[in-house]
Formats: structure tokens, sequence, C-alpha cells
């Protein structure tokens, strides 16, 4: 017995770089993890802890809903736990895990598009490399993907199921090497995720953004709207889930560009299965927003970008008006906005932003009738322009406020905010959040003469 | 189950703990069925085979005992002997031709009934190799042959008798264990043993370290260019021959020293299956030291019964030509596979020549410095006829190895390798620092077991902080090369 004891200790000894690579896997996931897993791992751990704040709407799905569903502009009390490349698997548990800490919301609002409903497969290799699931859950997975009879998905063979599962939950490094090797290529990761990690907390849960580049692609026809068992199976939990805890939930179609065709075979399939899925849901709703959405809205034929998503949001606000009504945007929210705001690349698209919030934007233009560009290229409803001082002008979205500029200098209500580069284009602009009190963006840009319309911003 | 899996990691130390936890009585029944939930784990069915190989050796050896036993005459007595011993063997080999050369053999009637514009139409049968099915039937069949030649007792325990033929360290790819080691060794059931104990696992963390570090990085660089050989030429081609020649090494030889660290742990003394081959200084040594285990079968069992070198010269190299085309087949059914074999015999065929023509060349060289370079050139000749056999062996058919060897001369991209382009061939700068590392590290070892000190024992007998340095700096590069695991041993398809 003294001899098992003196090996057994000699074998923790010898493996002692072991144990301290596990603590390190275990203990700053941030160090290493990709960055398209930050998201998730940002999710986990909100849905694993109990939170200070109640939260009355939550949403779940993929990439498509991440992008498409704006906390910023919806409310401060709905969070966007929708995550990339994610199918109703995630989403049940993503739920599950919430519920499990929180208060139930009042609303979850689910999306998933065509595809991730179509294939038994589910975020795998990221769920394990931040810890999503326990020994219970991997346990279900396992017996419900045995049920329907798949043999692979993610590219892992069934028999290899186990293996990831047990290596992931005891942060054994064959399943985290990858990771730490192209962390340390890449000189390190903890202060990039580290950022991107407080972005998505700013951003209430929103990990994907899809920037405002446009799709090259657009008129998809779809034809065959088919689940598989998988999702299908999982689906229904996730209707029975919300069920069972009082939560109504609005399974939502998003939008799609206006040249996408559906057959109307497509619409009867699609419109028979959420009949069937939602046929003993008391507080279920299916609601199918149609293709009429301009293609400049789109990053890619399936995701919006950000002034699709803006526009989404807003229509949200118009359609459930109960939950997402008038509302004062939180210090946070204004911070979120303030990250949109600094990727808008379009000049006539900055002043719907800052709609209805408490920024002022500053202008400075050597322009001939600056108000007239303004008024045509730029104005946002009824925002007003005044002019602060000779070539400097301001919005002052919510009214009420100081506002003086001198010298590149600008005060607002005794807050000083200085300006260097006021005078760089033939249109300058400093937006500032005066909730948070910090300059949101300073930007310029030059006037086309010959497409008649303000270049867009450098990002 | 793979050595480098988790389900290892989790079945190795149950079955030893629970193995030197349970009465002695019970101990061999234990390993007997983790050995064949070992094997299940691939494919449930064809512990059948196992049992079925088992139970006819089994038979066989009791039978020859009854006989050997019986009042009959003497000649009546090998009649029945040579009866039995090639009902062993016509079954044994029938099983083994079904599940493994069915379809090649089928193959080769037709591109043979081809030549001569007969067409058939052959049926393809639908068989998935049994994971290790040449060691075990080797094995088996090894016993059946000592039984019949006297050379040991037949074994009347059949559950001790299952075990030696199914010990799980060395099941799935040897070594193929002769039952004058294993099955007296089995006889009793050992206890504990720190130094075993010890000893075994060092031995497993260094076929560990064989196996993930080196192997599997090789592979990464040798599938990338084997996956697609007409994108590369010239250097890569060597480059990639060179690194398959060390990654066969590594992969085969990590497996053999993790199986005898396993048996080690348990207290079991399995026989050595490389000693440093690629030290030899002919392809005649090369075949001492490398799959020794295999090498020493078929010479016990097929070269000398054969008739060996003891009926001439023109007979000897037939023995050894057909030796080798046997070795060939065995690792596989495929026309390269032979070709490698053949190869191999070739070679051997005309060093002897060389041999008989102008004597043993280093026997006459009197100063030393003359004999170690003469001794250099031997070994590097003997590693460059072993790599241009790997091609074959590589390949998956014989126009991809012509092709490879073809474009392998051509050495016109000498200097784009050597300055960042091995990086193109799927390998990063880090894994190439680790490879580098790792070589190194295997070189010291090959070198101190080629001057007779025992590594283990060399590493035991320093100072702790360079016994755990060394340890550590071998975990740390094992486990910054797990991203590259789950590959299979390459002799687990043979």
């Amino acid at each position: 017995m003294k001899n098992v004891g003196k090996l057994l200790l000699k074998c923790i000894l010898a493996l002692v770089p072991l144990w301290i690579i596990c603590i390190f896997i275990a203990k700053s996931p941030l160090s290493y993890l990709s960055s398209d897993s930050v998201g998730a791992y940002w999710n986990k751990e909100f849905t694993k802890t109990k939170q200070d704040k109640y939260y009355d709407a939550v949403i779940l799905g993929d990439s498509m809903a991440a992008t498409s569903f704006m906390p910023e502009l919806l409310s401060d009390s709905t969070i966007n736990l929708a995550l990339s490349g994610s199918s109703p698997i995630e989403g049940y548990y993503t739920l599950k895990d919430y519920l499990a800490n929180n208060e139930a919301p009042t609303d979850v609002f689910v999306s998933y598009m065509d595809y991730h409903l179509a294939h038994n497969d589910f975020t795998f290799t990221t769920c394990n490399q931040v810890h999503k699931f326990g020994i219970g859950e991997y346990t279900e997975i396992y017996k419900t993907i045995k049920d329907t009879g798949v043999t692979e998905f993610e590219n892992v063979p069934m028999d290899e199921y186990w293996d990831k599962a047990i290596a992931s939950s005891f942060y054994m490094p064959s399943e985290y090497i990858a990771s730490i090797i192209n962390s340390i290529n890449e000189g390190g990761r903890l202060s990039v995720n580290q950022d991107s990690y407080n972005q998505i907390d700013i951003r209430s849960g929103r990990s994907c953004i899809m920037t405002n580049n446009i799709s090259e692609t657009s008129g998809i026809k779809y034809d065959n709207y088919s689940i598989s068992p998988l999702q299908g199976t999982y689906y229904k939990k996730l209707v029975q889930l919300c069920e069972d805890n009082g939560i109504a939930l609005h399974i939502i179609k998003l939008p799609l560009d206006m040249n996408t065709l559906f057959t109307d075979e497509y619409v009867a399939q699609v419109n028979g299965y959420y009949m069937n899925l939602l046929n003993d849901a008391k507080l279920a709703e299916f609601k199918w927003y149609p293709a009429d959405y301009a293609v400049e809205w789109f990053w890619d034929d399936y995701h919006m970008n950000q002034h699709g998503s803006y526009r989404f949001s807003m229509q949200l606000k118009a359609d459930y008006p109960k939950l997402w009504g008038e509302t004062n945007p939180s210090a946070t929210q204004m911070l979120a906005v303030n990250e949109d705001i600094n990727i808008e690349n379009e000049p006539a698209e900055l002043f719907k932003w800052v709609d209805e919030k408490d920024y002022t934007i500053v202008m400075y233009s050597k322009l001939d009738d600056f108000e007239g560009y303004f008024n045509g290229l730029m104005r946002f409803d009824d925002q007003e322009l005044r002019e602060a001082a000779d070539g400097a002008y301001f919005v002052d979205v919510k009214g009420g406020h100081n506002v003086s500029f001198e010298d590149g200098v600008v005060e607002i209500d005794g807050n000083v905010y200085e300006w260097g580069d006021y005078n760089t284009g033939d249109v300058n602009f400093l937006i500032i959040d005066n909730t948070n009190k910090i300059i949101a963006r300073t930007c310029s840009t030059d006037f086309n003469n010959d497409e008649g319309r303000f270049e867009r911003f450098e990002l | 189950m793979l050595f480098n899996s988790i389900d290892f990691l989790i079945f190795f130390p149950i079955v030893t703990t629970l193995y030197f936890v349970f009465p002695h009585k019970i101990r061999n029944y234990w390993l007997l069925a983790a050995s064949y939930f070992f094997y299940m784990c691939w494919n449930p069915k064809y512990i059948l085979l196992l049992m079925t190989s088992t139970f006819i050796t089994y038979l066989s050896g009791i039978v020859m005992e009854r006989i050997k036993q019986s009042d009959r005459e003497e000649d009546k007595k090998v009649k029945l002997k040579n009866w039995t011993v090639a009902a062993s063997f016509v079954l044994n080999i029938s099983m083994l031709f079904y599940f493994k050369y069915i379809n090649f053999a089928l193959d080769v009637m037709t591109d043979v009934l081809g030549l001569f514009h007969i067409s058939v139409n052959v049926p393809t049968f639908d068989v998935i190799l049994p994971v290790g099915i040449s060691f075990y039937i080797f094995q088996a069949l090894s016993y059946t042959m000592d039984v019949y030649r006297d050379e040991i007792y037949a074994e009347k325990n059949i559950f001790r008798y299952a075990l030696f033929v199914s010990f799980f360290p060395q099941l799935v790819a040897g070594p193929i264990e002769r039952s004058k080691n294993l099955l007296k060794q089995l006889a009793k059931p050992n206890d504990f043993d720190y130094n075993n104990a010890r000893t075994g696992l060092l031995m497993m963390l260094w076929g560990y370290f064989i196996k993930v570090v080196m192997a599997d990085r090789l592979a990464v660089l040798v599938d990338t260019v084997y996956n697609d050989v007409s994108a590369y030429h010239g250097m890569e081609l060597v480059v990639a021959n060179l690194f398959f020649t060390i990654q066969i090494y590594c992969d085969f030889m990590g497996y053999s020293i993790i199986a005898k660290g396993a048996a080690k742990y348990l207290g079991y003394n399995l026989m050595s299956n490389f000693e440093m081959p690629y030290f030899s200084t002919s392809i005649k040594e090369f075949w001492r030291r490398w799959h020794i285990s295999l090498s020493s079968w078929l010479r016990d069992y097929l070269y000398i019964p054969l008739g060996g070198n003891r009926k001439g010269t023109a007979r000897k190299y037939f023995n050894l030509l057909l030796t080798f085309f046997v070795s060939g087949l065995w690792h596989g059914a495929n026309i390269t596979f032979v070709v490698w074999g053949m190869f191999h015999g070739i070679c051997q065929v005309i060093e002897d020549i060389f041999r008989m023509i102008f004597g043993k060349i280093s026997d006459r060289i009197k100063n030393q410095a003359v004999a170690r370079a003469w001794k250099g050139v031997n070994i590097f000749k003997t590693f460059i006829l072993a790599a241009i056999g790997w091609v074959f062996f590589r390949a998956s058919n014989i126009s991809q190895a012509i092709q490879v060897l073809k474009a392998s001369v051509k050495l016109d991209n000498v200097s784009a390798v050597f300055t960042g382009g091995i990086y193109n061939l799927g390998i990063d700068k880090m894994g190439l620092i680790m490879l580098g590392i790792a070589v190194l590290l295997l070189f010291v070892v090959s070198i101190m077991r080629e001057n007779g000190v025992n590594p283990i024992e060399w590493i035991s007998s320093k100072h702790f902080v360079v016994r755990y340095a060394t340890y550590w700096l071998i975990v740390v590069l094992i486990i910054f090369s797990l991203d590259l695991t789950g590959k299979e041993f390459i002799y687990f398809q043979f």
C-alpha cells in the first residue's frame, strides 16, 4: 500500500505540467478561445448565473437572430441569447439554463434559418469549448441523437461523442490545445477576447454584428422546408419549456430581401409545420415576416446588416408595443448604440441611430447652404439643425442642452469636449452621448458632386 | 479502443487496479474479460473470430498432446500430428484469407483472366477487416507449431490460453508473442510491484511521446503530400518520404512500447519488437531489428521449415523471396505491400551475392576511423533502401509509388523547401520545433540503447531535478501535440 501511494505521488508530480494546463484551461478561457467562441462563452456565463436584473424578453436563435434583434433599440430588459451557427438544441439548453438561475421572462422570441433546422447538426465543439453542457445534458442529447438515428454531427462520429464530452468536462487539454497553440501563434488572445466579451456585455448578449456591407447576391428560391428529426425534437422541447414556465413564445421567421421567392408548396410546408408544432401550445405564436426588405439591408442572402437590423428592430417595437414601446434608453443601451454609430458608414443613416436618444451631434462645415444639404440628405424625422458658431451647427436630439463651439472645443451643459480634427472634410461630425457624457464618434465626409450625395465614412 | 484515446485512459487504470485488488484465482479471468471487452470496442461481432481462432488452436494443442501421450506407433503419431497442425493452419488461414484477402484475391484473379481476354463478373464481398486479425492468428498458430514441435506442452486451461491469445496490450498490433514467453508468465498471476509499475508507466509515457509528438506530427505532412501526390515534386516528396520513414517507425514502435509498458505494469514482460532498426548496416540486419516478433515468426515458422539456407544457394534465395513475399502480403491485401516485401527480399539477395563476391569488406578494414566511416556509409545506404521501400508501403497503388519515386529524383526545389516551403506541407513553425526536439530526444535515446544503456534506468539514476525536468519536457510536448491525436496506429490495419 505504501508503494502504491509512492507511485501515485510520483505520477502526480510527473504530470505537474498537465495539472497546470488543466487549471489554465478551466480558469482562463478568454486567453485561448477563438473569437467565434467568445459569444458562446459569454452566453454560458450569463445563463448559468443569477442576474441582478430581470429581463422580460429573451431572444433565442442562430446568427440571423443574433444580428437582427437589437436590445439597444428594443429595451433595457431585453437580452439576446441567440448564438451563431446554433440550432434548437443549443437554444433549448440556453433557455433551460437561464430559467434554472433566473425568473422566467414574459416573452421568448425564437428564430432559426431553414438550414439550421434541416440538418442534424449543432455546435458541439463550441459547446464543449465553453462548457455549456454538464453530464446530464450530454446524456440527454446523446439519447435523443441515438433515438433519431443520427450517426455523426459536425463531422464528429457518434462513437467519439463521449470521448469529447468527457475530455471537455474534465478540461483535458486534448479538446483545447489547438486553441491554445493558435493563441500562442497569434501572440495571445486575452485582450482581444476581453474586449469582445465586454462588447457583448454592453450589447446585452448580441454577439453577432454584420457591419453595413451589402449582399452581392439575392433572390433565393425556397421550395422545400424540412426539419430534421433531431432539431424537430428539440423544437418541441423548447415549445414545451416555454409552456411549462408560462412564457409567451414567439417563433419568428425573419424578413428576407424582396427578390426572395417562396413557392406555394414551401409556404404550405412552413405554415403546416408550425401549425402542427404549436397545436397544443396556448401561449405560442408563429409570425412570418414577409420578404419585403431592400437588398441593401442585407449582409448576405440571410443576415441583415446593421441597416436591416435597425429597421427590423424598429418594426418589432411597433409590432409589440406592450413589450417594446417607448422607453428611455439606459446608459448601457446608449453605449451599445455608440458602438452601432461607430460602425455606421452612411452619413444619411447616422441620424437614425441617434433619434429620440439623448445625443448631440455637432457639425462643422464650410459648405455653402449647409442647412440645405442637411435637410435634404441627413435629417431624420423632425430633428432640428441649429447654429453654434460660424460654420458650426448642432442637432440636440432630445433638446434642452446648452451647446457652444469655439476653436475645436465643444461645451455642453458645462461639459467640455475637445474636437481637434473638426475641419478635415466638407462636413465634420462630433457625436456626443449626453447620458454617458462621452464622445461617441468623430468622423467626416466630402460631398460627391457627380453623384449628388455624401461619401461614405471611412471605418 | 486506441491506446491514445480517452477510453483507454479510463480502461487501463480500472483494469489494472482491479487486477491487483482481486484475489489471485480470478485475476486471469478478469484480464481475459477486460481483453475481450477491449477487442469488442471495435466491433463486438468480431469477438467470435478471436474466440474461434482461440478454440481451434487450443483444441489442436490438446489433440496433439493426446496423440503424443497415446500408445500409437511413432509414424502414426507423426501423421496424426501433421493432420492436426494442418487442420489448425487451414482453418485459421482460411479465416484470415476470407476476412483480409478475399476481395484482393478476386481482383487479382479478374486481372489475370483479363490478360487472357476472359471477362468474369466477380462479386465483391462486403467484409470489414477485423482489427488485429493477422496478429492474433499468427500468435495462435505459433502456439500450435510450438506444441507440434514439442517445444511446449499444450495448455490445458482454456481460459489461460484464451488470455494468451487475447492479452489486451498486444492483441491488436503485437508484439506477436510466443507461447514460451507469455503463456508461461500467465500461469502465475502477479502481485503489484512498484518497480514493474514504475517502469511500465515510464515506458508508456515514452511510447505516447513517440506516437503523439512524432508519428502523428509527421503524419500531418506525409498525409498532406500523399493525399495529392501530383501537386508535389522533388524535395517535397523526398521530405515526405523521409518523414514517413520516421513516422512508420515511431508509430509502430510507439505502440509496441506502450504495449510493453502496459504489460510491464501488470508484471508481464513482452518481447522487444524494435532494436534501433535504422542503425542497421544491411537490410538483413534491418529485419533482425525491425518488427522482430514478425520477422522471427517468419524465420521460425516459414523460412526454416522451407529449408532456410540449408538446401543450396538457389533454394536459399527462393526461400528468402517467398518469406518476404508472405511478409509483404501479411501487411496488407494490396500489391503495394507485396512489392514492398519483395523489394526487401531482393535487396537481401543482392546483399548476399555482393558478400559472396567481395567478402565482408568491414572485416578487411583495419583502421578504426575508416571502419566507422564504412559503417556510417552502410547505415546510410540501408536507411535509403528502407526509405525507398516505404514508398511502396505508403502509396495507395503501384503507379502512385512509381510517380513518387520518379518525381523525387528531380531535386528541383531544394531551396524552396528549406526556405519556408515546408510550411506549405501542413506543418507550422511551432510543430517543426517540437518535432526537432522530439527527433533529438529519440536519437539520444537510440544511441544510448545502441550502446547498451537502458534509458529508463539511466534517467532513474539522475538527480530529482534532471529526472522531473525530463518528464515534464516529455509531458509538455505530448500535451502540445494532443490536437493531432485520435490517429489510428498504422499497424492496426494489418
